[in-house]
């Protein structure tokens, strides 16, 4: 789940986190009603300060992705079915945004990126 | 808001030239301070003087509280020091360097040091003259984190450890940072171990404190501009102008402090800015260094 | 921290000490075997033994010095390797880290001493000794404490200093020795007269050095 997160990248690590776990939360890879990790644990597992993390939780948990439990640590929020479309949605718009900022970064065109849709897509479906 | 560290004016030399020089740098308690600088900055003199094995020529120190050198001891029950190069009694074997490290600190937790150990992977009955780089660097740390500090004083402490040993070796420090509040003032020059880890950052060369922000604010407020039609004299601006070369018909400005809406100031001086660029920390510092070695035209 | 600083200071130690507690050990015992195998008349036993006690005893002041001076440098060897950042990053205060490797040393030296007591004691019982002589060991033993307690301090004091300094004085030291041995050699009356001065100085009490000079002998009148 926290595959290489890039301190150089001008994205504030908290923000990476966070956004590490929406996905997560979306995919079902963390289910509803799971436990995050510690603050202690991820801390030391990414190696990065601690108020890192509790700036990353504080924020899903201001989003409504997660909750805090006094002493017991922090939880994926029980979303609705139709709640978690919205949020997959809103994730999916959301890698498009990147994709298309990094085309424009590196020049590429939206011909070259339909092209390439077109060829990803058939190349996964079949 | 308490400061763990504190400096005033400080000022020290050894022979002709200065190695310190009005050096006033605040660490928050319960931050992770890092303490950047090129080789020869003076990191670990500022490190020898804030823990009073140097005495300064002018200037105040307090660490913890307390004055330094005149509560030396009180102050050194609270922190952990790894200095530079190792420093431990070579004869000891590692089970007595721990017993004989323990012996000093009220509160040294033997349990979490055996905990540390294993987790390590540390033989008990091995001399310190036989272990290797890495194992010392992981006892050093293993050592200062088992007497549950208040602070933590980190001269270089993963220089020259392979990636393995340093990813041990921090998660082992930001695990006990996670317990607890301690402050942690931590040199280096490897920047982007610093980038992942401190939230605070200082920046020395050649004697003096150039910078010292949130690691936040330092690393977004540095930014390479790409600007056409820029104005060839260059009045208050209000960021931070750092570096300037001319690239064909626009010109390349690195500034440090920006922040969006600066970008009205260029409308106003008759420039346009074509593309903003973020700099990681290393490249930060690079140019944060340039700029005040050379002056900018 | 006092037990730790010892352990630390014997394991570092262990070699010269052990040397140290069997040459005082035997010191005494050679006393007597030197003196019995010197084959003389009846009438000569009490030069005997007075003969083969102060030419072994002259030793014993020469060990006091060894002792002073491996357990005097040797407290210090390891900080000085480390240039010392160790043992100031401690949180004790510099005089009394001093204190404690200090007693430590001096708690180390009481091995060759009770050695030496011990075989003076051995020594002693082991002999019929002929009518007119008499047996010192306490003193003697007392006299070696003493003895290697000053040398211990004076070396510990040299030691302490920057291993720079502490050559230093060693070298004027050795230099010293030295012009002596040159100068009674070229019989020059100028020369004697102020390394003699300076001998006198250090040897006669309250010299530091006193305590080494005189007779030292398990048997005496």
């Amino acid at each position: 789940m926290f595959r290489q997160i890039d301190p150089r990248s001008p994205i504030p690590l908290y923000v990476q986190i966070a956004d590490r776990i929406r996905i997560a939360v979306a995919t079902t890879e963390l289910a509803p009603g799971g436990a995050l990790p510690s603050v202690r644990q991820l801390a030391s597992q990414l190696r990065v300060n601690p108020a890192t993390v509790v700036q990353a939780y504080r924020e899903l948990e201001e989003a409504g992705v997660v909750e805090s439990r006094q002493g017991a640590g922090t939880f994926v929020r029980e979303l609705a079915e139709p709640k978690r479309d919205a949020e997959r949605q809103r994730e999916a718009r959301r890698l498009v945004r990147h994709l298309l900022q990094n085309a424009a970064a590196l020049g590429v065109t939206r011909q070259d990126l339909e092209h390439a849709l077109k060829v990803e897509l058939k190349v996964r479906l079949a | 808001m308490s400061h763990a560290i504190e400096t005033h004016d400080l000022g020290y030399r050894a022979g002709k030239h200065f190695e310190i020089r009005d050096l006033t740098l605040r660490v928050r308690e319960g931050s992770i301070y890092g303490f950047l600088g090129p080789n020869g900055s003076g990191k670990t003199t500022t490190i020898r003087l804030l823990l009073g094995m140097l005495r300064p020529i002018k200037g105040a120190i307090s660490v913890l509280g307390r004055k330094v050198p005149e509560e030396m001891a009180r102050i050194m029950a609270q922190t952990g020091y790894v200095p530079e190069r190792p420093h431990l009694y070579p004869y000891l074997t590692l089970e007595q360097a721990i017993r004989f490290h323990a012996a000093f600190y009220d509160g040294f937790d033997l349990p979490y040091a055996g905990e540390l150990r294993r987790g390590f992977g540390l033989p008990l009955a091995q001399k310190l003259s036989h272990l290797s780089k890495g194992e010392m660097g992981k006892l050093h740390m293993l050592l200062v984190l088992a007497q549950r500090p208040e602070l933590l004083v980190l001269d270089e402490p993963t220089d020259g450890l392979d990636p393995v040993v340093r990813r041990d070796v921090l998660s082992a420090l930001l695990d006990f940072c996670s317990q607890g509040s301690a402050t942690v003032f931590i040199s280096s020059h490897l920047v982007h171990e610093l980038e992942r880890i401190c939230d605070w950052v200082g920046v020395l060369d050649d004697g003096k404190l150039v910078v010292e922000l949130p690691m936040q604010s330092f690393k977004n407020g540095i930014k390479r501009i790409r600007v056409a039609h820029a104005p060839s004299l260059v009045g208050d601006t209000p960021f931070v102008l750092l570096q300037r070369e001319t690239a064909g018909l626009e010109q390349v400005w690195v500034v440090r402090g920006w922040q969006p809406p600066m970008v009205q100031w260029f409308e106003g001086a008759g420039a346009a800015v074509r593309e903003i660029v973020d700099l990681d920390l290393e490249e930060g510092f690079v140019e944060l260094l340039r700029s005040s070695r050379t002056p900018t035209s | 921290m006092y037990t730790q600083v010892l352990k630390a200071q014997w394991l570092a130690a262990r070699l010269p000490v052990v040397l140290l507690t069997v040459l005082g050990f035997a010191l005494p015992l050679l006393t007597v075997t030197y003196g019995g195998s010197l084959a003389n008349a009846p009438t000569d036993r009490v030069a005997q033994w007075l003969y083969a006690s102060q030419k072994i005893g002259v030793l014993i002041p020469g060990l006091a010095l060894l002792v002073g001076l491996l357990l005097g440098i040797g407290a210090w060897a390891a900080d000085h390797a480390g240039k010392h950042v160790y043992a100031l990053s401690l949180p004790v205060p510099r005089p009394m880290y001093v204190l404690l490797r200090f007693a430590a040393g001096a708690t180390l030296l009481a091995a060759p001493v009770a050695a030496l007591g011990l075989g003076s004691l051995i020594a002693v019982l082991s002999v019929k000794l002929p009518s007119g002589i008499h047996a010192y060991p306490l003193q003697l033993t007392v006299r070696f404490a003493l003895a290697s307690l000053v040398c211990y301090a004076i070396f510990f004091a040299i030691s302490i200093a920057t291993r720079r300094a502490a050559l230093a004085v060693l070298g004027v030291i050795c230099g010293v020795v030295l012009a002596d041995i040159l100068i009674s050699s070229l019989d020059l009356q100028a020369g004697a007269v102020v390394t003699g001065w300076l001998f006198n100085v250090l040897t006669t009490w309250p010299g530091p050095l006193a305590i080494l000079m005189g007779r030292w002998a398990l048997f005496d009148v």
